[in-house]
Parts: C-alpha cells; structure tokens; sequence
C-alpha cells in the first residue's frame, strides 16, 4: 500500500475530532430528549441520590490515597524518557554504534532510578493494603 | 488542500463512524454469545432469530431510560465524560488503514483517515487520552465506588502506556518507521516477514497491555462489578452508560486490528485475499478478548502493579538492549 | 484560508482553556480547561506539520501532566466552602492582563515588522527521523544530560512523596 500525498495530514484528524465529539454528543441530547419524552418517570425522594448504602446525601469530600500520585510522578518520567526513545528507535539503523552506545547510557541512568525507586518500595501497593 | 480530498475524508470518516458503532453494537451481542457458549447457556434468543435483534431492544432501552444526574454530580463533567469516552475511541482509528488501497471509479481510495507519519504513536497517545472519560465521569460523580475505579484507573492505564511504548520500541528499530501502512509493508513478503517471528516478547507484551489499555478481563478493574459495583459507570444510565460500551468495544476492535497491523503482517500484499485474511486475524483478536473474559479470573490491583512494573518493564527494557545488540552484529 | 479558521479556532480553544482554568473555582472545571488548553496547544503543533512536538504534547501533557494535577485534586480534596477567599480574584487578574499588555504590543510590533518571507521548511521537517538525527548526532551531551536530569527527577520524586511507614501498623 502507498502513503497517501497530502500537504495537510492531519487534517483528517481535525475533522474526525470534530464530528465524533459532535455525532456523541448530539447522541446524549437525542438521548435526553427521548428520555424526557419516553421514560417512566420516578418520584421517589431518594431517587437522585447517589449509590451508596445510608438514607441521606451528604457532601463528603472524596480523598484517595497519595500513593497514586507518585505512581504517576514515576509514570510521568518514564513516558520523557520514552519519548525520548521513540526518535532514536526509528533512526536505529542510520545512527549506528554510535546512536546505540548512546541510548545505552541513558537506559543505564534510567534502570539506576528504576532500582532506586524498586528499592525504595516506590512501586509497591503498601499503603492500599 | 483540493475539494476532493476533504469529500474523500469526510467519507471515510462517516463510514467509520456508521460501521464502527454498529460494530460496537454487536460487539455486546457476540460477547454475549460467546460467553453463553463458552457457559453452556444459549444467550439472547427472543428478540428476533438467533436473538439478533437483540441490538436493537438495547439501543431503545437506552435510549428511554430516564436521565438521570444525581445530586452533588458536577454537571457538565458528569455529562462530558462519556462523549470523551466515545469520541477518542473513533479518534484513533484515523491512522488505521483498514483495508488495502482500492480503486472504485478510477478513483484511489484510500482507507486511512489520515496518514499521518507518526501513526502508530498517534493512536497510542489517542487511546491513552481516553481514560479520561472514566477519570472524569468517575471523580465528577462523587460516589465512592467511582472513586476507587477513578484511582485504579490513573494508575493502571498509565503503568501500562509505558509498557506500550517500550514494548514498541524493538519493532520500530526494526522497521523505521511509526506509520502502519510501512509496518505492513515491511511484512508484505508473506508469513515468514512477520514480526512476530522476530519478536516475539514485544508482540506479547504489547498483547497483554492492550487488555490493561482497553479494560478488558484478566485487567478488568476500573469497572469490577464483584467489588465496585460498575466503577465509573455507577451513576450513570441510560445512553451515557452506553457511551462508555461504545468506547470500550470500539477500543477493542481498533487495538485489534493494529496489533494485526504491527506484528502478524496486516494485509500483506494487498490483494482481496490478503484483506480478507486481514479482517479474520483481527476477528481472532476481538474473539481472544471475548475468550480470556470467559476464561480467566481478574487479578487484584497490586498484583497488575507488580506485574507492570516489575515484570513487563524490565523485560521490554531487556527487550529493546538485546534486539540493538542482534542488529548491530 | 481553512487553516487559518482552524488556527482561529484553536486559538480561541487555547485562550478559553487557559482563562478558565485560572478562573474556575471547581477545581476539576480548572483541570478539564487545562486539559482542553493542551490539546488546543497539540492541534496547533499538528497544524504546523511538527510531528514530534505533536507526540510530546499529546503523551506528557495531555496523558501525564493532567493526571497528575488531576490527582493533587482528587489526594487533598478541599470541600468547597474551605476554600480560601478570593473576593479580589478577578481584579489581580485584570491587573496582570494590564501588566503583560505592554509586552504583547511589543511582541505584535516586532511580528509585523518581519519580513514576510519566510525560510522554507525542507522535506521531513518536524519529523521524528529528522528529529532524532538531530537530538543524537548534534546535541549528544544535552541529552545525555537530560537523562541526568530525569535521574535527579526520579530520585527526588520518590524521596518527596514517599512517606516513611509509620510505626501504628
């Protein structure tokens, strides 16, 4: 298969981008209206509360555990440096032992602070026992 | 930019679009069967023969089911979430090419929507951006349950988006390029040319996080219905639930079809047989999905986070060293 | 002219993200504004045929840096009327709007006083390949620094917000 000559590849994004949002939305609308129109509707007190045991709602703030944060401060290191990687793997073939000598000193400093952090219990579920 | 060419987009976008969402819809119908088969159980049978209509009764349940936004939900969040869902699901099947070129009319059709030169990267990070809607629909519904998928969810689906991406990488050496259309080039020489052949472990780590990246069984955690009654889904009804199956099932037949695309050689040379072995490998695929859901138990939430980060990581890492070290000698 | 209406409309995108997610008091009415102001900024650089800061935008920003303020929401979540004061919000803001308004008429002078011809772009320009090629044969130190940096990054990561396993366990 031949690559498609556009000046513009990613202009198919934008339109796609565009008319799925609009086609899904415009659909929960449609659906709304049907609903208002169709639906059996429920006067019951209760109703509009939220799904958890206990008769009235109350706003509770909703807290989760600082342990997801940094599983997402490591993630977010790890996605740099694949990003990083991404470039130099396409260019693989062109860059030679140099290119690789290369990204295998910056895959070194990244297992030293992957250990680190495997050391250091980072990676670990402790707290959500 | 010609006229022909935005007519030619809009097209294929519509029928994306259209083919995409009925699929999704059967996708619910043959998971239902599947499962059913695979119970011993018949599965829908009333509505229509072979219970075929069965899409049908569903999508009018949905659509007359009464709205509902519980109190203390943030609105406009709340209601947004399942669009996202929905909408970046569809989004990252524009760098998919479907089928082979094809010419009707003497026109050359083309069936990417885009082709854009980091395809593959593109439909990752688009996939990665979608667990948005359960993120959002979750944390804007302020019901505990939502709450604990909503943290599942920031920390599965991104553990995994790294594994994706390292596991990605040896291929890529290989290959030289992130569009799809040069992967399926590159193995267009029949079955011996397929990466799989060559890279074995970066095909089944990519497999396995492809079930973290769609929510699908052995990783099905943000929306365990045994411990979080639905996760995310547990205040929504009605077609906004049903936003969020769309999403799903749409996910899983895009994943599908790349993972064809990148390891087991796509369509190959491009003929009518070459397409139609491409859309039966992609069904096995969705079936795998289907089949690993009857089949295995889920696992609990920190032995994925072992399993990621301990296990794949390493391993994708050694991956990439040892297939540098082969290409250079 | 379609790319200058879709330019616009990014644009406008950019500039509601950033407002909204400084003037939201609902904190995850100020993370969706961020988000959508990232993704603004992604169509941009697509819009500009840049490739590789196409695929940062959309994999660090948008899939990471979001989370992450997602989570600082979610991991001290205020209740709302705790929230401090800030009866005179949108005055400081007008005033920083009056504070950089000097610097954007500069910027603008400076704009229209280029020449408009602009240097053409080669084949490949922004892409991946022409990128990597560029990042490992001419810039090797800075990036080997980088990686150092990343190092350092982790390290103090886990160090913050690691907290030492209290002993009532």
């Amino acid at each position: 298969m031949e690559h498609v000559s556009t000046t513009s590849p990613y202009f198919g994004v934008f339109v796609l981008f565009v008319i799925t949002f609009g086609a899904f939305y415009a659909t929960t609308v449609a659906a709304r209206w049907a609903s208002r129109a169709l639906a059996r509707k429920d006067t019951e007190k209760l109703k509009l509360s939220i799904y958890e045991c206990g008769p009235e709602v109350t706003k509770q703030p909703n807290r989760i555990s600082t342990q997801f944060y940094l599983f997402a401060l490591l993630f977010l290191l790890f996605d740099v440096e694949v990003v990083f990687m991404f470039p130099w793997a396409i260019d693989f073939k062109l860059l030679g032992w140099f290119g690789f000598v290369e990204m295998l000193m910056f895959i070194l400093l990244l297992t030293i602070g992957f250990i680190y952090a495997w050391k250091k219990g980072a990676l670990e579920w402790h707290n959500i026992k | 930019m010609e006229v022909a060419y935005i007519i030619e987009t809009l097209i294929k976008i519509v029928v994306i679009l259209l083919v995409f969402s009925a699929l999704a819809g059967f996708g619910t119908y043959f998971e239902r069967k599947i499962l059913a088969f695979m119970q011993r159980r018949l599965g829908p049978m009333h509505v229509g023969p072979f219970g075929l209509l069965q899409i049908a009764a569903d999508g009018i349940k949905l659509f007359t089911k009464e709205d509902i936004v519980p109190t203390n939900a943030v609105g406009p969040i709340f209601k947004i979430a399942p669009v996202i869902t929905a909408a970046t699901a569809f989004m990252a099947a524009a760098a998919i090419p479907f089928l082979p070129q094809f010419t009707i009319f003497g026109y050359t059709v083309h069936p990417i929507v885009a082709d854009v030169n980091i395809g593959i990267l593109y439909i990752l990070g688009v996939m990665a951006v979608g667990f948005y809607g359960p993120l959002l629909g979750s944390l804007a519904s302020s019901n505990k349950f939502a709450l604990i998928s909503a943290a599942r969810a920031a920390s599965v689906f991104i553990s995994y988006e790294v594994v994706t991406g390292l596991s990605l990488l040896a291929p890529l050496m290989m290959v030289g390029s992130f569009s799809l259309i040069d992967f399926n080039n590159y193995q267009a020489g029949g079955i011996g040319d397929w990466i799989i052949w060559s890279q074995p472990v970066a095909f089944v780590l990519f497999w396995i996080a492809a079930f973290a990246e769609t929510g699908r069984t052995p990783f099905h955690l943000v929306a365990n219905d045994h411990e979080i009654i639905d996760g995310f889904g547990t205040e929504y009804s009605g077609m906004r639930w049903g936003l969020f199956f769309i999403g799903e099932y749409a996910n899983m037949f895009f994943i599908s079809f790349v993972i064809v695309l990148l390891f087991l050689g796509g369509f190959g040379d491009g003929s009518v047989l070459g397409a139609l072995g491409f859309l039966l490998k992609m069904s096995f695929f969705f079936f795998f999905f289907l089949w690993t859901r009857a089949a295995w138990p889920d696992i609990r939430p920190d032995q994925l986070m072992w399993l990621c980060w301990k296990v794949l990581m390493p391993l994708a890492v050694i991956n990439v060293v040892v297939t540098g070290f082969v290409m250079m000698f | 002219m379609l790319e200058n209406s879709i330019f616009v409309l990014l644009a406008l995108f950019l500039l509601l993200g950033s407002a909204g997610m400084v003037g939201f008091k609902q904190t995850l009415f100020s993370a969706i504004s961020f988000m959508m102001a990232m993704l603004a900024l992604a169509g941009m650089f697509a819009l500009l045929d840049n490739s590789f800061l196409f695929l940062a935008q959309i994999m660090v920003s948008v899939g990471a840096v979001v989370v992450l303020s997602l989570l600082v929401i979610v991991s001290v979540n205020v209740k709302e009327e705790n929230l401090p004061k800030e009866p005179a919000k949108f005055r400081w803001m007008l005033f920083a709007v009056v504070l950089v308004a000097p610097l954007a008429i500069v910027i603008y002078k400076a704009l229209t006083y280029m020449p408009h011809t602009w240097a053409k772009t080669g084949e490949g320009y922004g892409s991946l390949k022409m990128m990597g090629m560029t990042l490992f044969k001419d810039w090797v130190l800075p990036f080997e620094i980088v990686s150092v940096l990343l190092l350092a990054a982790m390290v103090g990561a886990i160090v913050i917000a690691r907290k030492e396993p209290s002993n009532d366990a």
